[in-house]
């Protein structure tokens, strides 16, 4: 049997065609290596390959064994988690929407549904690595969206796209993963990314999504340059950018106040620490939430909450991002307990994926997803508690709003196709091989 | 003297941990190390040899990464903090088993 036969018939075993290269390489390295040395101890150039390939045993055997391991994989949690929250967060919005009073809203909230289950879809069966490949392209299809979605969107109070700004996150985890091995100028073209990447969120989602890109972007750029991905002096770089990037913002809104004088920012900020100073004005919000907790109960409805005769659809408040607080106003603190276990679940299986990841671009992608899952419901749960400065963050599973379930979605879904290939992409995947084995593989 | 296959097959994944203790190894490498090693006793075949490592780098045993050495790009297999704790575990589990069969022959001294 001669070597690429060999090859070919373990290959043919492995149903994963995106295993086989990787394989290949390595077995037929490895007869390489072997027919090399029985031709030093002196045997012809054509026996010694022969033996070398005898050697390595039975070729359907062999691939029958690596088709069992490089199979890919479904994360049956994740999987399970996204499924029953998010048909737990059709019924949860069904309730905050009073759809029994509002019926039109059920086949709109239906179609969000199928909506996400196909983005999560979509994403799952997609080979990943395509975010590296087409970074910039796919970062103009996000910019594209987010300009239709704020031309297109009556925002009177409902939110548009915002959300969609957090697929820029993924995408700069790409465009940091094509800069790898490039030294100090990637790692300043990646600085520039980041930038613009903040302003394009700052423009069309607002400063406290820009902020929280921000905020990943950094964390982002400084796990990749302490794994040594710009092969620069790791600790120094570290340091320097940690430092940099994260007084950046603090000097910018400093120089802001300090220039402009109590600006809208400036203004809502010291209502969060103070709502007393502007009771009726930007600190209302924040003594009504003190209100509300006052009233809540550990089950059932609360007393004389306002919440309670809100609707999502047309109240008298804009409740979206409150919707955790609505809940627990309606149904009591046990039910807005099952809400945030059910976000940390998510959050918390997101970061098991990330730790797991050995592939650098399903590392980075896989860390990205979980940021941004971990951050929103973070603010989301810190804001329904007044402990935030109120924005219109949305949480996962409980939205009104197509963009953010298709964005939550395309994460969820990117977080699914990771673990999926997790045995199967490997590094080459990513950049042409030095040299490729010439089999020819049957369709399976 | 040929040894029992079944006698080496349990331990296999063991020798292989144990060889990159020392250091990063590839695959024809760790075959022609672990035959030196063992005057002869344990002939790796390469069959058996890869998907075991691809097996041990699934449970995160081991860590794989290319390099390039004398013009010729090959495939490194690394051990990883669990592959060194398992291999502890599984050494522990070697020496009670061979210390309870040295006993039940009797061969001791």
């Amino acid at each position: 049997m001669t070597k690429e036969a060999f090859i070919q018939n373990v290959t043919e075993q492995i149903r994963c065609v995106r295993a086989r290269d990787g394989i290949a390489r390595e077995l037929s390295d490895h007869i390489t290596d072997q027919a090399a040395a029985y031709e030093e101890a002196g045997e012809a150039h054509e026996e010694a390959v022969d033996r070398a390939v005898q050697e390595m045993g039975d070729p359907v055997e062999v691939g029958v064994e690596l088709d069992r391991i490089h199979r890919p994989q479904i994360d049956y949690k994740l999987l399970g988690m996204a499924f029953l929250f998010h048909i737990a967060g059709f019924f949860i919005i069904w309730l905050m929407g009073d759809f029994s009073n509002h019926p039109q809203y059920i086949g709109r909230q239906c179609v969000v549904l199928a909506l996400s289950f196909g983005v999560m879809a979509g994403m799952y069966f997609l080979d990943y690595s395509f975010i590296a490949r087409y970074a910039y392209g796919i970062g103009i299809f996000v910019t594209a969206a987010l300009l239709i979605s704020n031309l297109f969107t009556v925002r009177e109070g409902r939110v548009s796209g915002i959300m969609f700004c957090y697929l820029y996150v993924p995408v700069f985890a790409g465009i940091l993963y094509r800069q790898r091995n490039r030294g100090y100028r990637a790692l300043i073209w990646a600085m520039g990314m980041q930038f613009v990447i903040t302003c394009l969120a700052q423009i069309f989602s607002g400063t406290p999504a820009a902020a929280n890109i921000y905020l990943i972007g950094t964390a982002l750029l400084v796990i990749a340059v302490a794994k040594g991905w710009f092969s620069v002096n790791r600790k120094a770089a570290v340091a320097a950018l940690a430092g940099a990037l994260m007084l950046l913002p603090l000097v910018l809104v400093t120089v802001k106040i300090a220039v402009f004088g109590n600006g809208y920012q400036a203004h809502r900020l010291l209502a969060w620490l103070n709502p007393e100073r502007d009771a009726e004005g930007a600190g209302y919000v924040y003594r009504w939430l003190r209100q509300e907790w006052g009233m809540v109960r550990l089950i059932g409805a609360a007393d004389n909450s306002p919440l309670l005769g809100d609707s999502l659809i047309g109240g008298p408040f804009f409740t979206e991002p409150f919707i955790l607080l609505q809940l627990i106003c309606k149904y009591g603190i046990l039910a807005g307990a099952a809400l945030v276990v059910a976000f940390a679940a998510v959050t918390v299986r997101a970061f098991q994926i990330a730790k797991r990841q050995k592939n650098q671009l399903g590392f980075m992608l896989s860390v990205a997803s979980f940021m941004v899952i971990l951050l929103n419901c973070l603010e989301g749960i810190l804001i329904n508690t007044g402990y935030f400065l109120v924005s219109s963050m949305q949480f996962p599973f409980v939205t009104y709003s197509a963009c953010t379930a298709m964005t939550y979605a395309a994460l969820i879904g990117l977080l699914l196709s990771i673990y999926r290939n997790e045995r199967i992409v490997t590094e080459e995947t990513f950049r042409r091989p030095m040299r490729r084995i010439t089999v020819k593989w049957e369709k399976r | 003297m040929a040894i029992d296959k079944s006698l080496i097959s349990g331990s296999t994944s063991m020798l292989i941990l144990h060889l990159l203790e020392d250091k990063d190894m590839y695959g024809y490498e760790m075959i022609e190390t672990l035959q030196k090693k063992s005057e002869n006793v344990f002939v790796l075949k390469a069959g058996t040899l890869y998907p075991l490592l691809h097996s041990l780098e699934g449970k995160n045993y081991l860590t794989s990464y290319e390099d390039e050495v004398n013009g010729k790009q090959r495939k490194y297999y690394s051990i990883t903090k669990v592959g060194r704790k398992y291999l502890r575990s599984r050494m522990e589990e070697w020496q009670e088993y061979q210390t309870a069969v040295v006993h039940v022959l009797g061969v001791v001294g």
